[in-house]
């Protein structure tokens, strides 16, 4: 194996290499951001009384987290277009089946949160006479967030590998990038290492943060 | 317009398609085996080097588990198989490249769960097993492993059942599983939205399959036990899936 590695072929591409990158951290967040909001309301559907609500609630969770993300890119990019009910760019799609995807990750998230507010919490506030819904918002809510950022975080990681993929429903991002050029130029090596090093730190980095939030986290809180 | 729409699906080429299908399963349940049995074998080893006494191979351990921790599937297999490649002049067979990466990937996951698992048993069972004479090696046999499968085993299943999903990304490197069979025939019959549905009930069954499959295998393990397993599940055994308050391996 001849290991002559060209960085000028890398050096001369920086710029769209980097818009890719960028592109595929902005699908990530905004599918997180999908995520995280719709999976506060399904998990407060699946701790509901109501078989109405509890139902859908766990057949969603079951179904976001049991079908790959991969089925839900192409389902939503080619099936739903298909079938004539809505075509998305391949922007949208990605957001919506990381979104998708992720909220049944998240609301399983925020169910172990709220369940892990001390019970004591929700008898105090209704002892000093707060409403159900002050309770929630000023009581268990804000608690249960601490405890499901640092594994909230580390569902941003998976999404952010998870925006890698969608090169493959023709999202320009680095890989779709790395791939023209190393066309192009006959440089396939350099190309895609320098992709895979870029899209790699960031998602080190990203999940380094997340581990120092959980260790934080586990330290317990200052009484 | 919704009528019209839905009048016309058509599940019949699915159905005439079942056996190639059906062979896209085969591959996938041979990967997903494989290379799961391979990660707990990668996953005892980065546990080990953790754990060990040298200063370098423990560090090398920790640094080896974050990487792969970072690493996306997609992301490796690309390299492996248009970067690497290339520059070596050779092609890879997919399957056996999908089966190391997926391996090498997960194998992380599993040293933290693996020593996670290690360090939740209390200390006090090996000094209640050493103080009544027990000698070493069956206090670890007999007193400690069982009590670390038993508790290890939940989040195990978890990395299986993502391994088994993961299995669709070796569609893009050309291995001939569910995916990239329905992928195939989605588009010579240009019906994606039936191939690509039934694809995800597939999907869905064999989750919902595997996971009670694995609980069967954790309640096995935990008979032992007078009381409760350790496990903590409530509610949500539709798809089996919601019942679990599991973070382990949402990366």
């Amino acid at each position: 194996m001849v290991f002559a590695f060209d960085t000028t072929v890398i050096s001369d591409h920086s710029s769209e290499l980097l818009d890719g990158l960028l592109l595929t951290v902005e699908v990530a967040a905004l599918g997180f951001a999908i995520a995280a909001l719709l999976g506060l309301p399904l998990a407060l559907a699946g701790r509901s009384q109501s078989p109405l609500l509890r139902v859908p609630a766990t057949l969603w969770v079951g179904l976001a987290r049991g079908v790959p993300l991969l089925i839900v890119i192409f389902w939503l990019y080619y099936a739903a277009a298909q079938e004539g009910l809505f075509s998305l760019t391949a922007f949208l799609a990605g957001a919506l089946s990381l979104g998708l995807t992720g909220s049944g990750y998240m609301s399983e998230i925020y169910r172990t949160a709220f369940s892990a507010v001390p019970s004591g919490q929700r008898e105090g506030a209704a002892a000093i006479g707060l409403s159900r819904w002050q309770t929630f918002r000023l009581v268990i809510f804000p608690q249960a967030l601490r405890t499901a950022i640092p594994p909230g975080m580390n569902v941003f990681v998976m999404l952010l590998k998870g925006a890698t993929l969608l090169s493959v429903i023709g999202l320009a991002d680095m890989f779709y990038t790395a791939k023209l050029v190393a066309v192009n130029e006959f440089k396939p090596f350099e190309l895609y290492t320098a992709a895979a090093v870029l899209v790699i730190a960031v998602t080190l980095v990203a999940a380094l943060a997340a581990g120092v939030a959980e260790r934080r986290m586990s330290k317990g809180v200052r009484r | 317009m919704t009528t019209t729409v839905f009048a016309a699906l058509d599940f019949g080429p699915v159905w005439e398609m079942r056996s190639e299908l059906l062979s896209g399963i085969g591959t996938m349940a041979l990967v997903s085996v494989v290379s799961f049995a391979i990660a707990i074998v990668g996953g005892l080893v980065l546990a080990g080097m953790r754990q060990s006494r040298s200063l370098p191979i423990s560090w090398a351990g920790f640094v080896l588990i974050q990487v792969l921790r970072g690493i996306a599937l997609y992301v490796l297999l690309l390299w492996l198989f248009f970067g690497l490649a290339a520059q070596g002049g050779f092609q890879f067979e997919p399957i056996p490249a999908g089966i190391f990466a997926l391996a090498l990937l997960n194998s992380a996951y599993l040293a933290e769960i693996f020593r996670a698992g290690y360090e939740a048993v209390p200390p006090g069972q090996k000094e209640a097993a050493l103080a009544c004479g027990l000698p070493k090696r069956t206090w670890f046999g007999k007193i400690h492993l069982p009590q670390v499968t038993q508790i290890t085993l939940p989040a195990m299943g978890n990395v299986f059942v993502d391994i088994i999903k993961d299995t669709s990304i070796l569609s893009a490197i050309g291995v001939a599983e569910l995916l990239r069979e329905s992928q195939r025939w989605a588009q010579f019959y240009e019906l994606p939205f039936e191939f690509y549905t039934a694809a995800a009930a597939i999907y869905i069954a064999i989750v919902t399959l595997v996971t009670f499959g694995w609980r069967r295998l954790e309640r096995r393990f935990s008979r032992h036990l007078h009381t409760a397993p350790r496990v903590r599940r409530s509610r949500g055994l539709l798809f089996g899936i919601g019942g679990r308050p599991s973070t382990t391996t949402a990366s």
